[in-house]
């Protein structure tokens, strides 16, 4: 039998007198229509006229049908007795006003209002505290039904999920495309100059929130220039010298330069000094694909080394290297250093030379070309349609029509018409893809699926894959995979997950997904106050930076939600292992740092240099750090420029780690500075100061002992047993009365709301993956989600995998409109 | 303070490196050395080309975040007869060059029911008039902002409609205020009322943007790219499947965009002439005050080779928290400015809006410093300064703090401390603005009049 699953009824106030039931749901029905389509949801009535009336009456959402009875027999009259005076009847104090919500559909399209409406009422913010006769029992079932309104869905009878809107690519991406694309080591964004895109749901890749004014037109037109001359080479000519910048090399550091080249005799011209103001020599050597090749000695004047060599045709990589010095003792200094000030690469001396490799790549076909029977060239036309045809599914990411090569082919055609030779066609023609909405947007065919949802195609489900884990295009394998129309089999899909995880291009998941979760990236905008806090530097901030992305990749790859915050170890360069006070490779961390040759003192800013500061290590935590709420990176983001911020720590950690924000600060309510007090007074008692005000306590009882816990670790996330004069007291009670007695109890406490952390986090990822704010009916698959990962112990793969086999990800809207068939 | 900062784009900073700045193609970098004294900041040559005839007006909207120490800010006084205020001092020089105008307010960024969130809805509030859809993500929406009713209406003539700058990068983690998508609190400029005009922040590829230093004007060249448009313009119909209403909106917006710049390439084929000797900024410079100052500059060229005459800048976005430690403030702006009345924080705020009148000042002297036509820049501009909060401890969004500088090429009287009627909307100054590049836009966003500029 087919079940009907209505919108909810409207919510009667009990002043309102009951209407006929068949004129309330016309009316509903109606309601619902004007919601769904001021929404901008499409409708597919799938066999249900809007107009037909119901088969069933009594088959209207039962969640929503108890929702109804409870607002109508106590919520509403509750919320009249305990918050009509100032917010019913006209009044709206604090900008808040109750009148208005006359259905579930109006309170759940006021979401943020409602959230905020439960937040102070669950935090005995409101009603005011000092006059307020709401029991305890009343304020308990008020929290849980506006939980339920605003989050649980029948799943039986889920209304449709918004779709996913069509998305440009964010920075990240087009640059990644492009890298993927030719083969090229670029930045377009950055060398354009990209207008940054705006940050919707806590990202920056949102299909909505992705604009494209002109200005961003502008830009994508200068990039495909840009480009297009990078990958296709005029002629041969330029290839026979080619000129690399140099660097400057400590002790045993590389020069690389990956080159692509024909075969023959090369001549290299290698320009040097042996700086800063050195005396004696070192020893440098040039490789070929790791092979030595020549060692010989640097003196502190410019001179130019030149070798002659043979290349086989295709990628080399060229390496010069500080391989020795003379001076053991010294050769770490940081001004000991071998500078390469120029390469040249000249060649092949005999032999064809060769186009670059992207030009090789792309420029498949010539129209001198002779490949047919009659041994004529194929000529420009043929030429264009054969380049085009094979790069346009690359470059569009899915199954093109001929109508689309052509398009291209007359763009190519149009600068051959007005004088421009092939190469230089084909350079229009690329400009033309380049800026294509096909290539710029990811546009998605849809198909109806089973359960009377559509879906998408298997090209739409690679990209959806290859854009969520590796913030790219998909690669061959994922292509021909989706080629093959197996792509939305479950096994296939988790076998693809498996592989592109383990692939380098996953970490764009850390700066992707997690730096954004985190709100890493904040921590580039921070002015810690350096007189203050001298060890920290634009170094030691990277460093935190990295430290917490190797953390989250090594718990993509093999960890859980509970290691998240329970983890007893890191990964730690030098700097950041004489920061927390560990060894590094058995060295004590006082001897970790090398001071400037000459200087005196101390250098508390550690403006010198540490041996092997680019090597990481997975190293134990000390006893008081446990997961990633004690790295320096997130105790730094959660301060001040000149304190810690327990406020700001607490906030944090309950709405990014928890997923359970407190409610907003009302403007006009004092926040802690305003907790003035005598020299000498800790940030504990200006705290206290501050809770005594009844209005602000609700909320702050919930932050504070969680921020005050981690008052050890100083606005960088040092430890620290005393602020000032006064020593730190890490003790606290939860709200729900648990106590503990420092960080590393306080972290251990927190650990036990596992089951919040992971839907909070599935949601967070889940967001990231659809590029679209969740809706409610999105709490079905979030659900099975969290079930199918809860028995594999959360681990972080198993949610990935879930999310890539939700519906959600795998359709454009979940289900049809208010009715599917239930057997 | 800051004196070494008078001519940023010149300015070499000690020990900074040649390539800090490259030098425009077709200058040689043997010169650059002697460039440092640059032509692009004292630029009082007279014969100085390129000027419409008329003298056109400019308009143009500077924006500071986070509110000010108002009683410090806002002068006392009336008509010709006031004060100016402690953070207002250092325009002393230019007091006659502009009006501080009071009661005027965009009630728009108030909460009205939608709870907190005061910032994200004052920069968007702020040149609109109109009350900003309280989202995270889908459904932005707020209204069209002044600058662009005029870009509509008036910028259609010079080679950019308008220009927008800014600092900061948009790109924030998180909501950026209370359940706000960023796109709120990082733009100003909403070139409709769902789409935010974007902003441009690095010095370098502003300059590329006004004045195309990698312009081709090869004619075949220029046909191809119109070409490659008319391609692009044609692509719709291989866009499968989208039917969504916002997918609609999305892919109009592309459209519109390509067919904008379609209409700016048809009209301008010739590169701007920039004064002789003029350097292309370089990186984004790490120094704030420097990066303040090259927006500016970029502002006065911009207007002085008339390539727009609609800006609007910036200075941070709405709820930055930067620090200002060139003046001692070590302390994030945000976070100070909700300052409890804690006469510490109270005065660093005041600290803060001077440095920002500062800079202000050197925008208003290279102006005023910059011939133009029969008189200088400003005399043919309105340049209005301000926020959308006054006090950041209390997030009120009346009384605000505006400034009003230049004389709209109608010899506008200034000098003078006006008041209006408390709640005056902004916009009402706004349609005055507007009214004087002849673009009526009506009572758009709040207005409820039209302040006339005489």
């Amino acid at each position: 039998m087919k079940r009907i699953c209505l919108p909810p009824p409207k919510l009667h106030s009990r002043h309102e007198h009951r209407v006929d039931p068949m004129v309330a749901w016309r009316r509903a029905v109606l309601g619902t229509l004007v919601t769904a389509l001021v929404g901008g949801l499409m409708l597919v009535a799938q066999g249900i006229a809007w107009g037909d009336p119901p088969a069933d009456v009594s088959a209207i959402d039962a969640l929503d049908t108890r929702l109804t009875t409870e607002w109508t027999g106590a919520i509403q009259p509750m919320l009249q007795t305990h918050c009509g005076e100032c917010h019913m009847s006209g009044a709206t104090e604090g900008g808040v006003g109750l009148d208005d919500y006359a259905s579930l559909a109006k309170i759940r399209s006021h979401e943020s209002t409602w959230e905020q409406i439960r937040g102070v009422i669950r935090a005995g913010a409101m009603p005011p505290p000092e006059t307020s006769t709401l029991s305890q029992q009343d304020r308990d079932q008020l929290i849980d039904w506006i939980q339920r309104a605003l989050h649980d869905v029948d799943c039986g009878c889920r209304p449709p999920v918004p779709e996913v809107t069509i998305r440009r690519l964010n920075q990240f991406e087009y640059d990644n495309t492009v890298r993927d694309l030719f083969g090229l080591d670029v930045r377009p964004s950055k060398e354009i100059g990209f207008v940054s895109d705006d940050v919707g749901n806590g990202f920056d890749n949102q299909g909505e929130v992705l604009t494209l004014p002109p200005i961003a037109m502008e830009k994508y037109l200068q990039s495909a220039a840009w480009i297009s001359e990078r990958v296709i080479a005029l002629e041969r000519e330029p290839f026979r010298k080619q000129n690399f910048e140099g660097d400057s090399l400590r002790f045993a550091q590389q020069l690389q330069i990956p080159v692509y080249v024909a075969a023959g005799k090369y001549n290299i011209s290698i320009r040097t000094r042996f700086g800063d103001d050195q005396k004696d020599s070192c020893k440098a050597r040039f490789l070929i694909d790791g092979k030595s090749i020549e060692e010989w000695e640097i003196v502190p004047k410019d001179e130019t080394a030149k070798y002659t060599f043979d290349l086989e045709e295709g990628d080399h990589t060229l390496a010069i290297e500080y391989s020795d010095d003379s001076d053991l003792e010294t050769r770490d200094a940081p001004n000991r250093r071998l500078i390469v000030h120029s390469v040249r690469l000249v060649g092949p001396e005999s032999g064809q030379p060769a186009f670059p490799k992207a030009h090789v790549k792309l420029v498949i076909a010539t129209p001198e070309d002779r490949d047919t029977p009659d041994a004529l060239p194929i000529g420009f036309v043929e030429a264009t349609r054969r380049v085009f045809r094979g790069f346009l599914p690359r470059a569009y990411r899915r199954q093109v029509t001929d109508d689309e090569v052509h398009a291209v082919m007359m763009v190519c055609q149009k600068a051959q018409e007005a004088g421009f030779g092939y190469e230089e066609s084909l350079r229009f023609g690329l400009q033309a893809v380049l800026v294509a909405p096909q290539f710029l947007y990811r546009n998605e065919t849809t198909q109806t699926v089973a359960n009377g949802g559509r879906g998408i195609d298997a090209f739409a489900i690679a990209n959806r894959l290859s854009y969520f884990l590796w913030a790219t295009m998909p690669d061959e394998e994922l292509l021909s995979v989706a080629g093959t129309g197996t792509l939305h089999e479950p096994d296939v899909l988790k076998k693809q997950v498996d592989r592109m995880l383990k692939d380098p291009r996953a970490d764009s998941l850390l700066s992707g997904f997690f730096a954004q979760w985190l709100g890493l990236r904040n921590l580039t905008k921070i002015d810690v106050d350096r007189d203050k806090f001298p060890f920290w530097s634009d170094r030691l901030r990277n460093a935190m930076v990295r430290e917490t992305e190797m953390f989250c990749s090594s718990m993509l790859r093999e960890g859980s939600i509970g290691d998240l915050l329970l983890a007893d170890y890191t990964f730690v360069n030098p700097r950041l292992a004489e920061f927390y006070g560990l060894n590094f490779e058995g060295k004590d961390p006082s001897e970790l740092y090398r001071r400037r040759p000459g200087k005196k003192g101390n250098d508390p800013r550690r403006q010198g240099i540490y041996d092997n500061e680019e090597k990481w290590i997975r190293v134990p935590l000390p006893e008081n750090r446990r997961g990633m709420m004690t790295q320096a990176a997130v105790l730094a983001l959660t301060s001040n420029p000149t304190r810690s911020s327990p406020v700001k720590r607490g906030k944090w950690i309950l709405e990014t780690v928890l997923g359970d924000p407190p409610p907003s600060a009302p403007p006009n309510v004092p926040t802690l500075e305003q907790a003035q007090a005598a020299e000498g007074t800790s940030l504990r008692e200006r705290l206290e100061i501050h809770r005594a005000n009844p209005s602000c306590a609700g909320c702050h009882k919930l932050m504070d002992p969680i921020g005050l816990g981690l008052e050890n670790f100083d606005a960088i996330g040092r430890w620290r047993d005393r602020e000032g004069s006064v020593e730190i007291d890490a003790k606290g009670e939860l709200v729900d009365g648990r106590t503990f007695s420092g960080p590393r109890e306080l972290v251990a406490i927190l650990a036990e709301r596992q089951d919040s952390m992971a839907q909070n986090f599935v949601q967070r990822l889940l967001t990231y993956a659809l590029g679209r704010g969740l809706q409610r009916p999105d709490k079905c698959d979030v659900d099975k989600i969290m079930e199918q990962s809860k028995s594999q112990g959360y681990t972080i793969r198993s949610i990935v995998e879930g999310i890539v086999l939700s519906d959600a990800f795998l359709q454009r809207s979940t289900t049809s409109p208010l009715a599917h068939a239930n057997p | 303070m800051n004196e070494r900062h008078e001519s940023p784009i010149g300015h070499m900073s000690p020990g900074s490196r040649l390539d800090r700045r490259t030098v425009l193609k077709g200058i040689g970098l043997k010169g650059l050395g002697a460039a440092v004294a640059l032509p692009m900041l004292n630029q009082m040559r007279p014969a100085w080309g390129a000027l419409a005839p008329a003298s056109p007006v400019r308009l143009a909207w500077v924006f500071f975040p986070n509110g000010t120490n108002a009683d410090r800010w806002i002068p006392k006084g009336s008509g010709s007869d006031w004060q100016l205020s402690p953070s207002l001092e250092p325009l002393a020089d230019c007091r006659n060059d502009f009006n501080v105008i009071k009661g005027l307010a965009q009630v728009n960024a108030q909460s009205l029911g939608d709870g907190p969130g005061d910032h994200a809805r004052s920069a968007s509030a702020f040149l609109t008039g109109a009350h900003p859809y309280k989202t995270a993500g889908s459904k932005i929406r707020v209204g069209r902002s002044a600058d662009q009713v005029a870009a509509d209406a008036y910028g259609r003539g010079t080679r950019l409609a308008s220009i927008e700058l800014g600092t900061e990068e948009g790109r924030d983690a998180g909501s950026c205020d209370s359940g706000y998508s960023c796109a709120y609190s990082n733009n100003i400029s909403w070139r409709s009322e769902s789409l935010p005009t974007g902003k441009e922040i690095q010095p370098k590829a502003a300059f590329a943007r006004l004045f195309g230093v990698s312009g081709n004007t090869d004619p075949r060249q220029l046909n191809m790219k119109a070409s490659i448009l008319d391609f692009v313009a044609d692509q719709r119909k291989h866009l499968v499947d989208h039917v969504g209403a916002e997918d609609s909106r999305k892919l109009d917006e592309y459209f519109t965009s390509v067919r904008e710049i379609e209409q700016r390439i048809a009209r301008f084929t010739t590169p701007v002439a920039l004064p002789e000797g003029t350097l292309e900024p370089a990186e984004k410079p790490s120094d704030s005050t420097e990066h303040i100052r090259l927006m500016y500059d970029l502002m006065v060229l911009a207007f002085r080779t008339d390539t727009t005459r609609i800006a609007t800048f910036m200075l941070a976005n709405e709820g930055s928290n930067r620090a200002f430690p060139m003046i001692e403030v070590k302390d994030g702006h945000h976070q100070l400015s909700h300052h409890e009345n804690n006469q510490e924080n109270i005065d660093k705020i005041a600290k803060i809006d001077r440095y920002y009148s500062e800079q202000f000042a050197y925008f208003l002297k290279r102006m005023r410093e910059t011939q133009d036509g029969d008189g200088n820049l400003l005399d043919h501009s309105l340049i209005m300064y301000g926020g959308a909060i006054t006090d950041g401890n209390r997030h009120d969004h009346h009384d605000l703090p505006i400034l009003l500088a230049g004389r709209g090429g109608r010899g506008m009287a200034t000098g003078r401390l006006v008041e209006y009627p408390q709640y005056t909307p902004l916009n009402n100054l706004f349609r005055g603005m507007l009214e004087t590049v002849g673009a009526d836009a009506g009572n758009f966003g709040d207005a409820n009049g039209i302040i006339s500029l005489g």
